[in-house]
């Protein structure tokens, strides 16, 4: 019914764009390079968050924890080596001793992430409901402490500066669409099906020989990997970052753009993205104060995070399960009537 | 200085610590107990609480009076979010309740932040509060505030007690959270202790160095309880059906 290359015309289109913006720098102006930028590394984050909290339903509040892990991992390994004897002086002789490019720094990092998710998600996959996403919260929290506290290896809560800035446009459309395309090759498969039988029904998932720990754990390494990839991403965009950028706020924006554009859809967390980041830069751009000539709005810096939130609790109320519910766009929306699974499959 | 009153002087800061978990946790089980919600916008309805006493007390009201207008003010705070977020979608998946509670404390946070801004406010008490109530030539030392709050938790658990068991209302409310139950207010109040007990403990007897990992030991204690003893220190089995 949904075909593993159902989001290839959605690949297509942010080729296209990556095509049309490498194509023509002088039209495009900075700020919206920088936005798409951003735009593209919260896909690959969204998405990737999306298989284990929204396929799976083990609804993880921990995985910006996973985030922090990737772009400190990867930003200690490609730091320039000048920087690492003036910054990380105290860092240990076989990591100050050599410094790797973007690309394998970045793909280092989604593993460290997915090892990490291993030792983490072999207890905490068995739990379910409230208790892993409190679980999870935890992990994250825990991640803070360390962050702070590894000050040989982060300089602390001190600022993480000199990371070479290289995540350009190409790099992150490019990331993008990889994970896109291995992201539903998975949750596609018949082994992704699973994840679905799992999160509709675990009693009766597991009467018909799924095993949940397994399964659950599977999905938890992949979206960490991709978490540590958009980490990685994240940190060589920013150049600079501390441990308070990847914390409570990072994971409630990501979780407004996976709930807003629907959890169960990989087509949802790219349309969760556009939704929130368009509509934050708008209102970000309204508080400032608006004149209509006749009223106007007085600045009110911070609204625009209210509205936000107003937005996101209407969308648990009215449409709980998001803008695409559990549907993707596929070609062939495009061009045949609907296909939808027969409803007893569904039950 | 003398072991037992080093000691002493922890179990006070324990049970004073102890007594404001103790508080908080209370209100968040019969949150959950009623509605099976976790509510994450409870620390912010304390926050509430607490700036809207300062801004009374600014005005001028007296300080009683002001921490009495703040208690009623979140109260209302309370009512406000039940009607507009949480009644709306009362019986839906716990990740909506969960996500739902999420986007209230959002939404309190950045009002807050808004309205006060981010730096930290001094909160102005009475020096009768304030003042410091020393035994054994000053070798145990503690404030009378952490008497008041001691005394307020054990005066708000009778007044509970007493609402739950003893009136008609109270009934009814609790006769729908029957799974949760007076049980899980028990257990609210054991562990604010524990926690407090575990904060002191790891502050005053572990090395210096360990502290600052103080939330990380607390929450590794946390998943280590949800995983072996997911039902609480005081263990009720949970029934699935099916």
């Amino acid at each position: 019914v949904i075909r593993p290359a159902a989001l290839l015309s959605l690949l297509a289109l942010l080729v296209l764009v990556a095509a049309v913006t490498a194509a023509t720098p002088r039209l495009v102006n900075d700020y919206a390079v920088r936005v798409l930028i951003v735009m593209c590394i919260n896909a690959v984050l969204v998405a990737s968050m999306g298989v284990g909290n929204g396929f799976t339903g083990v609804f993880s509040l921990g995985h910006v924890g996973f985030v922090a892990v990737g772009a400190y991992a990867s930003g200690i390994l490609s730091l320039p080596l000048a920087a690492k004897h003036a910054y990380l002086s105290d860092l240990p002789h076989w990591l100050g001793s050599f410094s790797l490019p973007f690309l394998p720094a970045t793909i280092v990092a989604g593993l460290v992430c997915t090892a990490l998710a291993f030792v983490v998600g072999a207890p905490l996959m068995r739990l379910s409901g409230y208790f892993v996403s409190v679980a999870t919260l935890g992990f994250l929290i825990i991640v803070n402490v360390i962050l702070i506290n590894a000050v040989d290896y982060t300089r602390g809560a001190r600022t993480f500066a000199s990371v070479p800035r290289e995540t350009t446009l190409p790099w992150a459309v490019g990331w993008l669409a990889v994970t896109l395309l291995v992201l539903s090759r998975i949750v596609y498969s018949p082994y992704g099906r699973r994840y679905r039988a799992i999160r509709e029904d675990t009693i009766a998932a597991q009467a018909i020989g799924i095993s949940v720990l397994p399964t659950r754990l599977s999905a938890f390494m992949v979206g960490a990997f991709f978490a540590g990839v958009g980490g990685s991403l994240y940190g060589h965009y920013l150049g600079s970052f501390s441990p308070a950028s990847f914390y409570m706020a990072y994971t409630f924006s990501l979780i407004s753009m996976l709930v807003i554009g629907g959890m169960q859809s990989l087509t949802g967390a790219v349309v969760g993205v556009i939704v929130v980041t368009l509509a934050s830069e708008v209102l970000r751009n309204l508080e400032r104060g608006v004149d209509f000539g006749a009223f106007s709005l007085p600045p009110l810096y911070g609204a625009s995070q209210i509205v936000l939130g107003i937005i996101f609790i209407l969308v648990m109320i009215f449409r709980p399960s998001g803008i695409m519910g559990d549907r993707e766009l596929t070609p062939g929306v495009l061009y045949s009537r609907k296909r939808r699974l027969p409803e007893e499959y569904l039950q | 200085m003398n072991l037992g009153l080093y000691v002493a002087q922890q179990v006070i800061n324990a049970v004073s610590l102890g007594s404001l978990y103790a508080l908080v946790a209370i209100g968040l089980s019969m949150v959950f107990g009623i509605l099976r919600m976790t509510n994450f916008a409870h620390g912010d309805m304390m926050m509430v609480g607490g700036f809207a006493a300062l801004v009374l007390g600014t005005v001028g009201l007296p300080f009683w009076l002001a921490a009495l207008g703040g208690i009623v003010i979140a109260g209302i705070a309370g009512i406000v979010v039940e009607r507009v977020a949480y009644r709306p979608v009362r019986g839906s998946p716990d990740v909506t309740l969960l996500l739902t509670s999420l986007g209230v404390t959002y939404i309190l946070e950045n009002l807050g932040i808004l309205i006060f801004t981010s730096s930290p406010r001094n909160f102005p008490i009475p020096d009768l509060m304030n003042s410091s109530i020393q035994f054994m030539d000053g070798q145990i030392t503690f404030t009378a505030i952490n008497v008041v709050t001691v005394v307020l938790t054990a005066v708000s658990l009778a007044a509970l007690g007493w609402f739950v068991t003893r009136t008609d209302a109270g009934l009814e409310a609790f006769v729908a959270a029957i799974i949760g139950g007076f049980g899980s207010i028990a257990g609210a109040l054991v562990g604010g202790y524990v926690l407090g007990a575990l904060e002191v403990l790891i502050v005053a007897f572990l090395p210096s160095e360990v502290s600052p990992y103080r939330d990380a030991i607390v929450f590794a204690f946390l998943i280590a309880f949800l995983l072996f003893r997911p039902n609480g220190l005081l263990n009720r089995t949970q029934e699935v059906k099916l």
